[in-house]
């Protein structure tokens, strides 16, 4: 087998950058086939569909079946996040694709010697260029959001998930995941992240009722958050501002709960406020330590005083955020999920040294699977570790 | 179902008080307080359970109340209810301590 020189790998990067002015999401797997059988390899992408349960083909024909993320090759390099080589005819590589720390896909490589070094450093460039192109391509057509769709999404849900950032984010000192079931169908439940300047700001939302009715509730909500916290309101007057917005808006008492919280991660200072909203749980050393029930309030759109709590964290801590959906989720005996099983699967989890990514998708897969399927109401989980370990674990 | 007691009218609610239920637990509030100017208290001893929109279904009644001024207030919640009218902060609107 041919073994690409280091440089074919540049020269394949080089003119995609060059020729991907002019291509939205359906030309990216042309331009990619052509760059890279120049040099003699041949590449797919398998694109992760939004439940995270199969990769996904990105071709104009979407004919191949779908792999499945648990038990495959190609879905141990994205549970994992690390290069996988498979023997067969023809030997892969199959490559994890990240935007920044965000999982997309895999990126499967043939022509190449998988198990050489050069194949290796080659493909993670190759890999690391083809997530910043699909990222940046994917909103000028429907091809990329198409092919990540196992089914059609509601009105509610193609207008909540416009709204919300990726579902990871990493610095080089902490990780934040986030997952939120049904994602065909989800409503009213949101999260929120920003990071700048060594200080972390993040929310959880979840809007009263299901459906669009929730989904344009939480719109406010998110809106008037950002819009306020942007013209520099700390946490209080942010709370006060959404209260006000929800209230100006609709009069038939719709209400968002929520926590909203600021965390510095230069020395582990965390406040927040818990807005009629199941407290976090703080995870010390693997355990669950307490939960975080101070700065409690009313739901937003409830006016009424807001305090702000307070609380150090130490390196290696996480805490976990999560909206009801998670643990009122029932299985067929009508048995609640509950928050204890909700904090040993994270301890558990916590143990396994996986990306903090994959421990909030196995998560929210073990409530699925609790209930026989698609939660019925909103369930949204988000983990956040104060920890470079977990930092380094979150990019191939 | 609702009877007067000394000076208050008490709603008995039965059943889920959910999505589903939430109209139906508002009207009942309001023709309560169509009667005769009194308090409103509203019984959750045989709720076994209540959500968001339960939570908004009490808030709403408890702004009807608030426009024919009187009070409205809720008694007898099992421990799972409280615990949700705890949690959400609306617990101490209700006159629960």
């Amino acid at each position: 087998m041919t073994v690409p020189h280091p440089g074919a790998w540049h020269g394949v990067l080089a003119e995609l950058i060059d020729v991907a002015h002019f291509v939205g999401p359906s030309g990216l797997v042309g331009i990619l086939e052509t760059a890279t059988a120049r040099v003699g390899l041949g590449v797919t992408i398998h694109l992760v569909d939004h439940e995270q349960e199969r990769l996904r083909v990105l071709s104009p024909s979407q004919d191949a079946d779908p792999i499945p993320v648990q038990a495959s090759v190609a879905g141990r390099a994205f549970m994992t996040l690390t290069p996988v080589p498979s023997a067969g005819d023809p030997p892969r590589l199959w490559m994890p694709i990240v935007n920044g720390t965000e999982r997309i896909g895999v990126l499967e490589v043939r022509g190449a010697d998988p198990a050489s070094p050069e194949t290796v450093s080659g493909a993670r460039l190759l890999a690391g260029l083809v997530g910043h192109l699909i990222t940046s391509k994917t909103s000028y057509g429907d091809a990329i959001a198409v092919a990540r769709r196992s089914r059609p999404m509601t009105t509610a849900a193609e207008v909540l998930w416009q709204l919300l950032p990726p579902l990871t984010f990493a610095t080089d000192q902490f990780v934040l995941a986030a997952v939120l079931e049904p994602c065909y169908e989800v409503g009213g439940d949101a999260f929120d992240y920003t990071v700048d300047d060594g200080l972390a700001r993040f929310a959880v939302y979840d809007g009263v009722g299901k459906g669009l009715p929730a989904a344009l509730t939480t719109a406010v909500a998110l809106g008037a958050s950002r819009a306020s916290r942007r013209a520099g309101a700390g946490l209080a007057e942010v709370a006060e501002v959404v209260d006000r917005e929800l209230k100006g808006q609709f009069t038939d008492f719709r209400f968002v709960t929520a926590v909203l919280a600021e965390f510095d991660l230069r020395d582990g200072h965390l406040r927040y406020v818990g807005a009629g909203h199941p407290p976090p749980v703080l995870l010390r050393g693997g355990k669950a330590v307490r939960a975080l029930a101070g700065g409690r309030r009313t739901p937003l759109g409830v006016p009424g005083p807001t305090h702000v709590a307070e609380e150090r964290l130490e390196p290696g801590d996480r805490i976990l955020f999560y909206t009801d959906g998670i643990t009122e989720a029932r299985d067929a005996e009508g048995a609640l999920f509950g928050l204890e099983r909700l904090v040993d699967l994270v301890e558990r989890h916590a143990a396994t040294g996986l990306p903090v990514a994959e421990t909030a998708r196995r998560i929210s897969h073990a409530v699925r699977d609790h209930q026989g399927g698609p939660p019925a109401d909103d369930a949204t989980l988000l983990l956040l570790e104060w920890s470079e370990t977990a930092a380094r674990r979150s990019v191939p | 179902m609702t009877l007067a007691q000394d000076d208050a009218a008490v709603i008995y609610l039965e059943g889920d008080l959910d999505m589903q239920a939430e109209e139906r637990v508002v009207a009942e509030i309001e023709s309560a307080l169509a009667g005769p100017q009194r308090d409103v208290v509203v019984d959750l001893s045989a709720v076994p359970f209540l959500d968001s929109s339960g939570v908004r279904a009490l808030l709403r009644g408890r702004e009807a109340a608030q426009r024919h001024g009187v009070l409205l207030s809720v008694r007898n919640p099992r421990r799972i209810v409280e615990e949700v009218l705890r949690i959400t902060g609306v617990a101490p609107l209700f006159g629960l301590r």
